[in-house]
């Protein structure tokens, strides 16, 4: 007689006369799940969590080598993703989100001394390069984004979102070292504490991170691009 | 092209050599397109070739890009090649003069060849430049504008040295 796996589960049950009524109870119920036949709605999602993963589409398309032509170089060192090519699209967006969660990781880095600025600064930031139609939708890119940003602009732009209250309900004059407005309160500058040396050490830290991110992308063994890559996001980066 | 020159006894330049050199530069020039927005790196990728082929038959004597207004530098990044230097230090690239105000000037990369380059033969030369991704036109170089030279980095490999020194602006 040939058994399926929920009557052997049973059979071993029995042979064990000492389980208690209740647990030979959830045994069965157990062997029931297993073989389809019922159970209760946490038992019917651990029932779905034993069914074969679904197929995968197969590994992904190999990325396109860049299209220099005569190049000795190579361009491509770690890490990068370019989904699409298209502009900031949900695929680009979740990276979008990906870039600022690597940016707030270095931030919580505790080996990039001299780059303080709260995560909260950082995605209004990365939010308001978005707006601008600046793509996120490569890692590398994007991090040169934002570094270009900052030391472009030394972090005296007023950045102000005008999703939820019109330009005019913000302050006339200057108020602060660094303005970045809170996007649903216009009183609220969220960059109110920084001070003047707090604003030119992040100035300065982001030159140094476009420095290793340029020699980065142009130098040519993985070892010198994986050693630039820990100057910006700290030394536990191991890719 | 299989050129490759010795420097010293033991240490042999070849083309690895210069590509690590070449990359260096090529850094520096992203930096100024981070400032400036130039040059492309389809350019970076052009010119880092050449300067990699050129350094590696020892072709190059001096190096130049940069900004220039009304025939004088604004801002530029100079190197200089040395051989036979094996305890040169061989610095990270970057540190370029940004902020600079670019309005109305143009770009400029020049190139000096070496005596090595002179010796050649012309069909020798041609040769060698038909298979350069840039063609280079004969022209002068400009001359300093209100600024000032900063030597500040040093690249090396294999005794081949390039010495940068960073030409810039006096700030009012």
């Amino acid at each position: 007689m040939i058994l399926n796996s929920a009557q052997c589960e049973r059979r071993q049950v029995s042979r064990f006369p000492t389980f208690t009524k209740a647990r030979r109870a959830a045994l069965d119920r157990r062997a029931l799940v297993r073989a389809g036949e019922g159970g209760t709605r946490a038992e019917t999602r651990a029932r779905a969590s034993l069914r074969p993963p679904r197929a995968c589409a197969g590994p992904p398309p190999a990325r396109p080598a860049p299209a220099i032509p005569w190049s000795l170089f190579q361009w491509d060192w770690l890490p990068h993703s370019s989904p699409s090519g298209r502009g900031n699209t949900r695929a680009s967006r979740s990276l979008l989100n990906e870039s600022t969660s690597i940016l707030r990781a270095k931030q919580r880095e505790r080996d990039t001394d001299g780059f303080a600025i709260r995560s909260f600064l950082i995605e209004l930031i990365v939010a308001k390069l978005s707006d601008e139609g600046k793509k996120f939708n490569d890692y590398h890119v994007g991090l040169e984004h934002f570094f270009t940003y900052i030391q472009r602009t030394g972090l005296k732009e007023r950045i102000a979102f005008s999703d939820n209250y019109t330009s005019a309900k913000l302050p006339k004059a200057r108020i602060d070292v660094v303005e970045i407005f809170d996007p649903v309160n216009p009183d609220n500058n969220v960059a109110s504490s920084m001070t003047e040396s707090e604003r030119r050490k992040i100035v300065e830290a982001a030159g140094k991170a476009l420095d290793a991110l340029a020699f980065a992308q142009t130098c040519q063994t993985k070892a010198e691009a994986v050693e630039c890559w820990q100057d910006v996001m700290g030394s536990s980066f191991n890719p | 092209m299989s050129t490759s020159h010795t420097t010293t006894g033991s240490d042999s330049f070849t083309l690895l050599h210069a590509k690590q050199l070449a990359s260096r530069v090529s850094a520096d020039m992203k930096r100024c397109q981070h400032f400036y927005g130039h040059p492309s790196d389809d350019q970076i990728s052009l010119y880092a070739t050449e300067l990699a082929h050129l350094l590696n038959g020892g072709f190059v004597a001096e190096y130049e890009f940069g900004y220039q207004r009304n025939e004088q530098r604004i801002v530029s990044c100079h190197y200089r090649v040395k051989n036979g230097d094996l305890a040169a230090a061989n610095d990270r690239p970057g540190g370029i003069e940004g902020g600079v105000d670019i309005s109305g000037a143009s770009r400029f990369n020049f190139l000096t060849y070496s005596s090595k380059w002179s010796q050649l033969p012309q069909s020798e030369r041609d040769k060698f430049s038909s298979g350069l991704p840039i063609q280079r036109p004969t022209g002068n170089p400009p001359t300093d504008g209100a600024g000032y030279w900063v030597e500040d980095k040093v690249y090396s490999a294999a005794g081949t040295v390039l010495s940068r020194r960073t030409f810039k602006p006096y700030t009012t």
